[in-house]
Formats: structure tokens, sequence, C-alpha cells
């Protein structure tokens, strides 16, 4: 995997308004820490940071990062993004060594339409979408290709199926990642039956305190009402005599 | 149609629907999602309109998720009441939903009719939605 450069700044001005600040500069917030050393904030040019991992594949990008002090191998570990926008909100750079091990998840990729899918109209059901894997820095796959071209209905495919040279896999080995299920049969209720249903679970049960509650306000709130609706006609009907008088 | 078996209880408070969704924005079990990019309260009526327009156009292949549950009861006075007396009687349930909330996912289907399936699906719910593929940093 090649290491990408990667330019960035130290950031003076820390916590959200530092944070907000750096976003309204152009800017991506982010951290490096790692290697027992003290986490420094930084900040990434957003453009600098689009352009520079627009070709790299695969999840765990590792970086050469330069800053004022010198310059980083760094792991990103977690990105931020906004819900709606999907704009990056901060990034986390693990300080690594390109000769020690990590632990890192990799992304499946699978290759081939199940025979279960084709012939029998299943659905690949994926289980598991990453495997936790453990290796040297330049030797994290970009993602791990499986072929699923052979699975007929009910059959599945397993941790154990898959083989890397210089990787260790440290998701458990029995674990599934993906299996053909037999096609859902869609259930169409009559029209009565649906609306029988509906009447009949219109409230849902109220537990333990609540319950009592109800049952109080189901006996009471009626007979006030009822009291209240009769005081309010005699005051009208008094209203209406007046008038009349008058 | 979808609403909770047991409540602590009865009636609700309405509350506000300020902010970003920060949970349940990302495409967790699909390949693909429907993300919500206006606040609402979606009834359970609406969701299993959605549910029913996206099952049809899948017909029998692929798989549906729905990531909002209605827990939420949502009361209403008689028509020609007079005001006072007391809340409503709950009417229906409904999802609290904010901007940036997956509410559909789909697999096992192709882009294009995923997509389909979720214009259909997005047309029954009352706020603007947006089509959505699963996250992965730099590509697969």
């Amino acid at each position: 995997m090649p290491v990408i450069p990667l330019a960035g700044a130290r950031r003076d001005r820390l916590g959200k308004g530092g944070a907000r600040k750096s976003r309204a500069a152009g800017q991506i917030p982010a951290v490096l820490y790692g290697h027992g050393e003290t986490p420094i904030p930084v900040a990434i040019g957003t453009r600098d940071f689009e352009v520079a991992l627009h070709r790299h594949e695969g999840g765990n990008p590792i970086v050469s990062l330069a800053l004022e002090g010198g310059e980083y191998t760094a792991l990103i570990r977690a990105v931020q993004y906004d819900p709606v926008t999907h704009h990056i909100l901060h990034l986390d750079f693990q300080h690594i060594s390109l000769t020690e091990t990590v632990e890192v998840k990799v992304a499946l990729l699978f290759t081939g339409l199940a025979v279960g899918v084709k012939d029998g109209g299943g659905i690949l059901e994926h289980i598991m979408r990453e495997v936790e894997v453990r290796c040297l820095p330049t030797a994290i796959p970009p993602s791990i290709s499986l072929d699923v071209s052979h699975l007929n209905i009910g059959d599945s495919v397993h941790v154990r199926d898959i083989s890397i040279p210089n990787v260790v896999i440290l998701t458990d080995a029995a674990a599934t990642i993906a299996t053909v299920v037999p096609p859902t049969v869609m259930e169409e209720k009559p029209a009565e039956e649906a609306v029988v249903a509906e009447a009949g679970a219109a409230e849902p049960e109220v537990i333990a305190k609540g319950k009592k509650e109800e049952e109080g306000e189901g006996g009471k709130e009626e007979p006030k009402a009822e009291k209240g609706e009769k005081k309010a006609d005699k005051k009208e009907e008094k209203r209406e005599e007046k008038k009349e008088k008058k | 149609m979808l609403m909770p078996k047991r409540v602590k209880y009865r009636k609700q408070q309405r509350g506000r629907m300020r902010g970003k969704a920060y949970r349940g924005g990302d495409v967790a079990f699909g390949q693909y999602g429907l993300l919500s990019l206006e606040p609402a309260w979606v009834t359970s009526r609406q969701l299993e309109a959605a549910r029913v327009a996206i099952t049809r156009s899948i017909k029998r292949g692929g798989k549906m998720w729905i990531r909002v549950f209605p827990d939420k009861p949502v009361t209403k006075k008689p028509a020609e009441t007079r005001m006072g007396k007391g809340k409503g009687a709950p009417e229906t349930w409904v999802a609290v939903v904010k901007p940036g909330r997956v509410l559909f996912e789909l697999e096992g289907i192709s882009r294009s009719f995923a997509q389909e399936a979720m214009k259909l699906g997005a047309s029954k719910l009352p706020m603007r939605t947006r089509f959505v593929d699963r996250r992965e940093l730099g590509g697969e």
C-alpha cells in the first residue's frame, strides 16, 4: 500500500470553537496521536485531503503527514462525517511505524453472482462486511475479494475460507461472512383482516404504574366531561332566557 | 402497522425537532439507504405505505430494513369539542425523524432498481429525502 504525502499545520485553537474556525477556513480539524506521544491537534486543507485520497482504494489509508515539527507516518483511524452533507468534520491520525504490525478492519469484496441467486432466485445476505486483520502497515490489503459464484441456496462463506499471505485474520474463523437465503414470499393480507388487526391493536398495553393511572382516567374522565357539557348547556339556556326577557 | 406493544405512558408531550440526527445516519445493514433531509414526524401509516411501495417495487429480490420505529403517541381532540377538559385521546403513532437519519435500507438488488424503489417509497413520506450508498473512505 503506498504512503500518501499530506501537508498539515498545528492547530492553536482547540475545542468546538477552534474546530469551527478551521472548517470555516476550508480546513479539516484533526488530531495526531499514538506511540505514547502527546496528541497533536492539527488542521488539514480540505481540498488537499480530497485530492490526496482521490485515487486511494480501501479504507485504511497511510499518510505521511508533514507538520512544522517533522514528518509523521500515520494511519487514518477514524473519520467523522456531517450526517446530512456528508462532508468530513474531523480526522483521527494514528502515528505508526512501518515496521510494526497494526490491527485494522479490511472491507470484503464479493465477486461473481451466486448460483443460488442466478438460478434459484435467492438473496445473497451479507452478514459481515469487514474482517479484522493484523499485519504490517505496508501489507494492508485495500479489500479482500471473495468469490461467491459457487454458492447455492443455503450455502455460506466463512472467515476460514479467506487466506491472504502476510496477514493474520483476527476475526473468529467460524463466523459466517455471507449466505444465500431463499427468496422471501410476499404475504398480502386481505383488506378486511388488515382492518380488524388495525382496530384490535389500536392502543398498546400500559405497563405497571401507568396502567393503574389509565384505568383510573378511563373511569372518571367521561362522567366529568358529561357534567361539564351539562353545565355549559345550562349556562347557554340561561343566557337565551335573559335575551328573550330583554 | 408499526406501533409499540407496551408503553409506560399513554400520552407524550410534543417536543421539538432541533438539530441533526447524529445517530442512525449510516447505512448499517444494506448497501443502499434513504436519507432524511428535513425534520418530520413520520406516521406509522406513512411508513407502512412507503414499505409497501418499496417491497412491491423490488418484488421478490432484495432485502429491506426499516431503520425508524413509530414509538411516539400523538393525541387528538374530537371534532367540535370545546377547549379544555384535558388532553385528547391517542390518535396515531409517529417516528421523530431528524435530518441525516437513514429511514430504509436495501440490499441484494442493482443500484438502479434500488434507486427506483426508494423513489417510490420516498413519495409516501412527509419530507425531502436523498438516496445514499454505503460510505467507504476512498471507495471500494
